[in-house]
């Protein structure tokens, strides 16, 4: 169909949340297997039905001596007045742990934050995604990762 | 880039306009201030590992709601007119669709092809049996939703996570009824690929056993 022909859907507004979640989850996919750190790609629970992907980290692409590390992330699309809520949570062998996170919670404002295990709980601090589709936010969590185990 | 540490709280007339000068010249991309003319934070590498078509291809397959195409090329790092050629040419291949109002043309995933592109995946990397396993999975994983939650559809467990004490118990809840809308959608693909999985699978040049 051509951008501007006769047959152009009126304005509907045409939101489904449950196809958006599938095509995020998607979409997260893709740019995961695009990206040179990541070394493999999963869906779970299932490789072709999943909730959540999860990524191999290659260590000597984000740092020296640094342990296998593995990206977990989720992607929650709701209303269309609602905003996309996510995490990107990376933890390595050594007991690393941290995420960018965007939802609800009760430590800093807004939802965009950024957490790290620190003994038995974590620490918070806001974090300001510069975009929220999903592609971009692959990326921009991808090279944090990399500033900050480097 | 400057160091967050180079964010100065303001003490005197000159600092204060100091930290006018860099609120109108910088922005914070998560651990670091930019400058407003630097890319946000992985836009050049994400540049450097695709093509123009590729990203705008990437924002637009993925969007939540209908936009513009000058959203489009902010969220692609490339220009308007770049987004709105590629644009085009999605539309064309029915990846995406336009739609519109008495102002302008937007865009948003086309739901045909998507719910064909993740039945093609199920007919091409599994048997008729295996479907059917899956199929039982997520009825299985809804049927356990409805028994926690005691409610009978996501909806109503949305409306439920507006109701609650703390910020955890929310999130906790829109989780769960965003897996249970997923479930939902999946099932429904699963259930077309298994009723019509000796037709779609002869379409496709391929029987499995």
């Amino acid at each position: 169909m051509g951008v501007c022909t006769p047959n152009m859907y009126a304005f509907d507004g045409g939101h489904d949340p449950q196809q958006a979640s599938h095509e995020a989850l998607r979409q997260i996919r893709e740019q995961l297997t695009r990206h040179p750190v990541i070394t493999s790609v999963e869906g779970l629970p299932h490789d072709t039905v999943y909730k959540e992907i999860r990524a191999d980290v290659d260590p000597s692409a984000i740092g020296t001596e640094t342990p296998s590390g593995t990206l977990t992330v989720r992607w929650f699309v709701g209303d269309p007045t609602d905003p996309a809520r996510f995490t990107f949570h990376y933890s390595d062998e050594s007991g690393f742990d941290c995420g960018w996170h965007h939802h609800e919670q009760d430590h800093v404002d807004g939802f965009g934050h950024y957490q790290k295990r620190d003994g038995g709980n974590y620490v918070y601090e806001a974090f300001q995604f510069g975009s929220k589709e999903p592609a971009r936010v692959v990326w921009e969590v991808l090279e944090e990762l990399q500033t900050i185990v480097e | 880039m400057l160091p967050v540490s180079t964010f100065p709280f303001a003490r005197t007339t000159d600092e204060v306009k100091t930290n006018k000068w860099i609120r109108d010249n910088f922005i914070r991309f998560g651990t670091e201030i930019r400058h407003m003319e630097d890319s946000p934070r992985g836009v050049e590498a994400w540049k450097e590992h695709t093509t123009a078509f590729d990203r705008v291809r990437s924002i637009a397959e993925a969007l939540d709601q209908a936009r513009s195409a000058k959203y489009i090329a902010e969220e692609a790092a490339v220009s308007e007119t770049t987004a709105h050629n590629h644009l085009k040419r999605l539309a064309e291949m029915n990846v995406i669709r336009t739609v519109a109002d008495e102002n302008a043309t937007y865009y948003e995933p086309d739901p045909l092809y998507g719910r064909f592109r993740t039945l093609r995946g199920l007919i091409e990397n599994h048997t008729h049996q295996e479907l059917l396993e899956l199929k039982a999975d997520l009825q299985q994983q809804i049927e356990a939703c409805q028994e926690q939650y005691e409610v009978h559809s996501p909806t109503d467990l949305r409306a439920r996570a507006t109701e609650t004490e703390t910020a955890a118990e929310t999130m906790e809840l829109i989780e769960d009824a965003s897996d249970w809308q997923l479930s939902r959608y999946q099932l429904s693909i699963l259930e077309d690929a298994i009723d019509n999985y000796e037709e779609y699978a002869a379409i496709d040049g391929r029987l499995h056993a």
